[in-house]
């Protein structure tokens, strides 16, 4: 599959991933992966109502979206597509459950408590750098940028520097 | 009808601060940044504001389908007598200021939306 992107954000389905990411990527197709949302009838339509045609957005659960991935990797779909999940440890489930993932990018992970910031503008807590480091012993690559074309850190390599 | 206005940055603090320039109204009417705060975060603030006390109360966000717009209206969801309006900008901000207290909620919102359509428009044109 064209997996254009698969980034962590903390507020899902905003302007930087619709505007920004969506624009950059050339994504026709946004997944998001959330149980909360899955599950969760106004939340999907108001994320609906934020992507606008000729995008379209599904909505899973995480082993849903992991399926869905799997599946449009299987048929060797082409539509290019940007993921969406709100936690490294949410793309950390999508990978081990087989999701054709090789790189993520953090792009928006916000001061929550238990955080501290890493790298300028990303706050994580422990749970989060330990979902980091895991994904970066998978051999996935992670990088840390706000949208396409701003400062991007190696956040995988400075795992393996540590 | 309480007031608060959610915005990216300190949009929302300088729109009030520009508006108390235009108006000389001590009306309260608060604010809230989404720097640094995801989804949950911000959303947990608008909750605490609504929850701090009873009655009417009007929430401005400056993008209704953006993080401030979709926290706040996840926020209200089971909450009556609330509304939510985005595309916030001086105009509104100055009808809210000049005119709380003086109408019914349902009519000071319609006259906050009206004005801040009547600010959007082509001033001029050099082609």
């Amino acid at each position: 599959m064209k997996l254009a992107m698969a980034r962590v954000d903390d507020r899902l389905i905003h302007g930087q991933v619709v505007v920004a990411c969506r624009e950059a990527t050339g994504a026709r197709r946004l997944i998001l992966a959330n149980d909360e949302a899955a599950s969760d009838a106004m939340q999907q339509r108001l994320y609906r109502a934020a992507v606008p045609p000729p995008a379209e957005l599904e909505i899973h659960g995480l082993d849903g979206a992991a399926r869905r991935l799997r599946e449009l990797d299987e048929a060797g779909d082409e539509v290019p597509t940007l993921l969406v999940v709100e936690s490294p440890q949410d793309m950390l489930h999508l990978v081990e459950e087989d999701a054709p993932i090789s790189s993520v990018t953090l792009g928006g992970l916000h001061h929550h408590p238990g955080s501290r910031e890493r790298w300028p503008g990303f706050y994580l807590d422990d749970e989060q750098e330990e979902a980091v480091r895991q994904l970066s012993e998978r051999g996935v690559e992670v990088i840390a940028q706000t949208i396409p074309g701003a400062p991007s850190t190696d956040a995988a390599g400075w795992w393996a520097s540590q | 009808m309480r007031g608060l206005i959610v915005t990216h940055g300190d949009l929302g603090r300088e729109l009030v601060a520009s508006a108390r320039l235009v108006v000389a109204s001590d009306a309260p009417v608060d604010v809230l940044s989404n720097t640094r705060l995801g989804n949950r975060e911000l959303r947990s603030l608008i909750e605490e504001w609504l929850t701090r006390e009873a009655g009417p109360a009007l929430i401005m966000v400056d993008e209704g389908l953006g993080s401030c717009g979709l926290a706040a209206s996840l926020a209200a969801r089971d909450r009556e007598q609330t509304w939510i309006v985005s595309g916030v900008n001086l105009s509104m901000v100055v009808t809210y200021l000049n005119r709380r207290g003086r109408m019914p909620e349902e009519e000071l919102v319609e006259k906050i939306l009206s004005r801040g359509r009547e600010a959007v428009r082509l001033v001029g044109t050099q082609s």
